[in-house]
């Protein structure tokens, strides 16, 4: 009985050897969660007690060594505002095409689709040097000569950066998008051709209505995605300080990436502005944190929805 | 119900009329095609706006005085603002190259092994609590992890260097490598779990079973069923990490010290492409020599970025190809 | 509806004209008629004129008329009236008629006599054969369907006729939903399949280049395996049909959604939650809701793909008994692996094997009387 019992149990090496690698790759994952976790404390703790009303609506007082933030609060809205405008209906509209109108192995499909995998993997770095040597230097100027303004469009400004961050952020969006129309169960699409309708009718009044849960997450991650992102902004358009709000998309703007950036590394008195700096990578921290939280809600709930079904 | 049949009911005359040409749909249907293709345009104009400006240096000759060859790819010193401006990049593509090893280092293992641990070992409910968490640590902005490590990483190592012979074997610097290591790490290793995790994901259950069925343990299947299966996914994972790290600019810029210094030690201050653009392109002149050499690197972040994406998408059709059996 | 009949001759066309004429008076109104010539001379015929006068018809009032003229392309019933050339190139109709009745031009006033009374024998018999015959509504004629290389439907030659039920059994995988799918070029929509042969529906093959696949899936309603509503309300479900078709009247909208949901059976359970979402209600509902929304375009004919399949008994028995009520104005292709669905409501029924037809007949017949011994050794299968 014994004997036979042990002959069908594993050898003693490999019963170990499994245990450390369960043991090791926990491991792995508690590390990797907990690097969320020590930045979320440290930036808590650190950020918490200057936060407070008057640091978001107020400009910064006293050469950025007091008042609040507000300034760069506005820049980065207006700028992911303006961001989302270009980059979601080109998204979306990218999204359909390879989603229900590509034929599946024609060279433009792949085409597209590298190109858009391409982009999804360049340096935002190139995107920043991309902005400025095609939207402000050539496009701008050429506009400039046309209306013959004197240095409107042709400098770094916030129409520019905005349309230098739609093309970073325009693989989300089309990813995004797609996931939630292939989600689409195809018995919905076949019921509406069965009743007479063009393919046209069908996406937009069955296919495009249904998936409007899925886009708006992908919009909210493709909006979460271009309010990180700071490096694309170092030469199309931000500032540092601006004594004015920007009102017009010609205009230079503050951001809450790059206050963090400049304060943290050319500040003249690193201590002093401390709990400034640390307040405001809070701030940015959980405005990207919020939308993505909000995304993932969404998620859930689209996924319970249709668990319903 | 007579306004009714007459709009809907039907005679054969009506069926075989020409259908009405819908021409809202078919502009509609036509741009939506042309707007797609603005991806393609976008990526051309990108290439051609970076490689105008970036080969310009080996072209107009005003700037091949200053700047050649030899200069660029077999001197050792980057000073672009001198009297006697120098731009070699081998400092800096060394620098880019120790913090993206020390980086790879610290983020291949643990997000492979994490990715291991989701989808081979852990319970369900863990993993539909891990995955959206380190979605979240993707969603942390480079700047604020730059800025973490800036403030705390480099202060947490500082200690380290008060042990007397680390100091003076090492001679560290505050802002080093291993501190931009470690920031660019944290921005990688969600990427490289997720593309793992992927992979393993898309191994079918059947294969599992066939290899528990024959006696084998979960760790042996996964060893030897899993991960070989997934393998072209994992290979593009860890291409696509490293393009993630050798293109990263806000935390290299934030946490490396940015001299372009050229040597092995990790605990010295490094510069790298990526960063030297963020650093000194807001200050040049437009068209100058050191203007144009900046898009040089600005070209060879490009192509890297490119090859890297190209060999990913192998790697990944190769897995397609395996698991389908096309 | 009324089908179309033309009468095609050689030249002066005196012989389709009287062919016209006769079957007119033949068939009292039933058909629309129509004849042509090749080359039509410019006057009529003076002694087709007298003959006919002689048994109180008068054509003299009528003017010939050139094939160019009179649209063979959209008839029914085509007869060429000793015509030499091939009809094929001529036109596809469901009914291509030869006859070979001579030329009596320039002969005596006996020749056209004789000719007169050789038409109108031929004329009465086809009067007969057309009105006796039930009014077909699919005329399936040497129909293949491909996908890819490999054959799914093979040679597929029936007749559906209207206002009955008519329930394609067979084994799974065996093309029934394939064939299904050709009468409302569902198929259409996959990549690769290709379908060649003809499907007439009404006379019309529905395979014709000026056919456009959205007119016709407009008269051909289909409902699915599956439940599939929208997610939208009730309301809008049934209301998607007509509104996509241009309808935006909301008095209008809502007389036929309450007519659409009458006529499954549904309008009781639902005319206090129009509003709500579609998924809230049952399987079965779901299914009635989805036959209403194909009722409400008022389509001619309805496409079943095992409606029931996976539905419970009471709501499998519900849909049957609607299905016997809409026979009425409506012809319905069942498909289905129930038999005893089949044996419960279809008139008649086809039975199909790897992509053939192997046999077609009433109900009745089909299942206490198969002639193929495939067709009995299916049925016994499942019976026994």
């Amino acid at each position: 009985m014994n004997a036979n019992r042990r002959r069908f149990r594993l050898p003693k090496g490999s019963e170990a050897s499994g245990l450390a690698l369960t043991l090791l790759s926990a491991i792995a994952t508690l590390i990797v969660l907990s690097m969320l976790a020590i930045i979320l404390v440290d930036l808590g703790s650190g950020g918490y007690r200057k936060l407070s009303w008057e640091f978001l609506t107020k400009p910064p007082e006293q050469g950025m060594t007091g008042g609040g933030i507000f300034p760069a609060i506005f820049g980065t809205m207006f700028l992911v505002i303006i961001m989302t405008l270009m980059v979601m209906p080109v998204g979306v509209l990218t999204a359909i095409y390879l989603n229900e109108y590509a034929p599946k192995h024609a060279l433009i499909t792949r085409l597209i689709r590298t190109s858009i995998s391409n982009l999804a993997g360049v340096p935002s770095i190139v995107y920043g040097m991309f902005g400025l040597s095609f939207f402000i230097l050539f496009l701008g100027r050429r506009i400039d000569s046309l209306i013959g303004a004197e240095l409107l469009f042709g400098q770094p400004c916030l129409l520019w950066a905005a349309a230098t961050l739609s093309i970073l952020t325009l693989p989300v969006a089309v990813t995004a998008t797609e996931e939630a129309l292939a989600a689409i169960p195809e018995e919905l699409r076949l019921a509406s051709y069965a009743l007479g309708a063009t393919k046209w009718q069908t996406i937009w009044r069955v296919v495009f209505p249904k998936a409007m849960g899925g886009i708006l997450t992908g919009a909210i991650l493709t909006v979460s995605r271009g309010a990180a992102e700071v490096a694309p902004l170092l030469f199309t358009g931000v500032a540092y300080y601006l004594p004015q709000l920007p009102l017009s998309p010609t205009s230079q703007f503050m951001h809450l990436g790059y206050h963090i950036y400049v304060m943290a590394t050319q500040s003249p008195d690193v201590e002093a502005t401390m709990p400034l700096q640390y307040a405001t990578a809070l701030v940015l921290l959980a405005l990207t944190f919020l939308l993505n939280l909000i995304a993932i809600l969404i998620r859930v709930r689209l996924r319970i929805i249709a668990g319903e079904v | 119900m007579s306004q009714l049949s007459g709009n809907t009911k039907w005679s054969v005359a009506k069926l075989k009329e020409r259908s009405p040409v819908r021409w809202h749909e078919r502009i509609g249907e036509t741009s939506i095609f042309i707007i797609s293709l603005a991806s393609i345009l976008l990526i051309m104009l990108m290439a051609i706006f970076i490689l105008k400006e970036g080969l310009m240096v080996f072209i107009n000759p005003s700037i091949r005085a200053e700047v050649n060859f030899r200069e660029l790819f077999l001197k050792t010193v980057w000073q672009p603002i001198s009297e006697v401006p120098k731009y070699s990049l081998l400092p800096l593509i060394a620098g880019t190259l120790k913090t993206s090893f020390v980086a790879l280092l610290i983020a291949l293992p643990l997000g492979m092994l994490a990715a291991l641990f989701i989808s081979e070992c852990a319970p369900k409910w863990l993993s539909e609590f891990v995955k959206p968490t380190i979605e979240l640590l993707a969603a942390i902005p480079s700047v604020v992890i730059g800025f973490f490590c800036l403030m705390k990483v480099a202060s947490w190592l500082a200690h380290a260097y008060e042990i007397k012979w680390l100091h003076d074997a090492l001679t560290p610097h505050r802002l080093n490598t291993l501190v931009g290591g470690i920031g660019i790490s944290i921005a990688v290793v969600p990427i490289t779990f997720t593309l793992c995790e992927e992979a393993f994901h898309g191994v079918p259950e059947s294969y599992r079973a066939a290899s528990i069925a024959l006696g084998a343990t979960k760790w042996q299947t996964a060893l030897g069923v899993v991960i070989p299966t997934a393998m072209p996914g994992v290979i593009a994972a860890i291409l696509l990490s490293f393009g993630r790290a050798w293109g990263e600019t806000m935390i290299a810029l934030m946490a490396t010290g940015n001299a372009p210094l050229l040597d092995l030690n990790i605990l010295h201050s490094v510069r790298t492409l990526a960063a030297t653009v963020g650093a000194e392109m807001p200050e040049v002149v437009v068209g100058s020599s050191h203007y144009h050499v900046l898009f040089l690197i600005g070209t060879i972040l490009l192509s890297i970025s490119f090859t890297v994406n190209g060999l990913s998408q192998l790697a990944i059709s190769s897995l397609r190809k395996k698991l389908t059996g096309g | 509806m009324k089908r179309r009949v033309v009468f095609v001759c050689e030249r002066n066309s005196c012989r389709s004209q009287m062919a016209e004429a006769l079957f007119r008076e033949a068939s009292k109104g039933q058909f629309e008629v129509a004849s042509a010539g090749l080359n039509p001379a410019k006057e009529i015929d003076p002694n087709a004129i007298l003959v006919m006068k002689e048994i109180g018809i008068d054509i003299s009032s009528q003017r010939p008329k050139g094939t160019s003229e009179v649209n063979i392309v959209g008839s029914d019933v085509v007869v060429t009236v000793g015509l030499d050339m091939s009809t094929d190139s001529l036109v596809s109709a469901p009914y291509k008629i030869e006859w070979d009745i001579p030329d009596p031009t320039g002969a005596p006033i006996e020749v056209y006599r004789r000719t007169r009374d050789l038409i109108e024998a031929r004329v009465n018999e086809l009067v007969k054969q057309l009105s006796a015959e039930v009014r077909v509504k699919f005329r399936i004629r040497n129909l293949w369907l491909h996908y890819g290389e490999r054959p799914a439907l093979k040679n597929i030659n029936l007749d559906i006729p209207a206002n009955c039920i008519f329930a394609i059994i067979g084994p799974s995988g065996c093309g029934k939903s394939s064939l299904l799918r050709c009468l409302n070029r569902m198929n259409d929509l996959i990549p690769d399949a290709k379908v060649s042969g003809e499907v007439f529906l009404d006379g019309v093959n529905i395979y014709d280049k000026g056919i456009h696949p959205v007119e016709l899936r407009r008269r051909v309603g289909m409902v699915f395996q599956k439940p599939n509503p929208f997610p939208m309300s009730i309301f809008d479900n049934v209301a998607y049909g007509p509104r996509i078709h241009g309808i935006k009247d909301k008095r209008l909208l809502s007389e036929i959604v309450e007519k659409a949901l009458r006529e499954a059976v549904l309008w009781d359970e639902v005319k206090d939650i129009l509003h709500r979402p579609a998924f809230t209600l049952s399987g079965g509902q779901q299914q009635r809701l989805c036959i209403a929304r194909a009722l409400a375009v008022e389509p001619d004919v309805l496409l079943l793909d095992e409606p029931c399949s996976a539905l419970d008994p009471a709501s499998t028995l519900r849909i049957e008994e609607l299905m016997l009520e809409l026979k009425e104005h409506l012809t319905i292709v069942l498909v289905t692996h129930n038999m005893f669905q089949a044996s419960r409501v279809a008139d008649m029924t086809g039975f199909m094997l790897d992509g053939e037809l192997i046999e077609v007949g009433s109900t009745s017949q089909i299942f206490e009387n198969p002639r193929d011994e495939r067709t009995d050794a299916f049925i016994r299968g499942r019976f026994g």
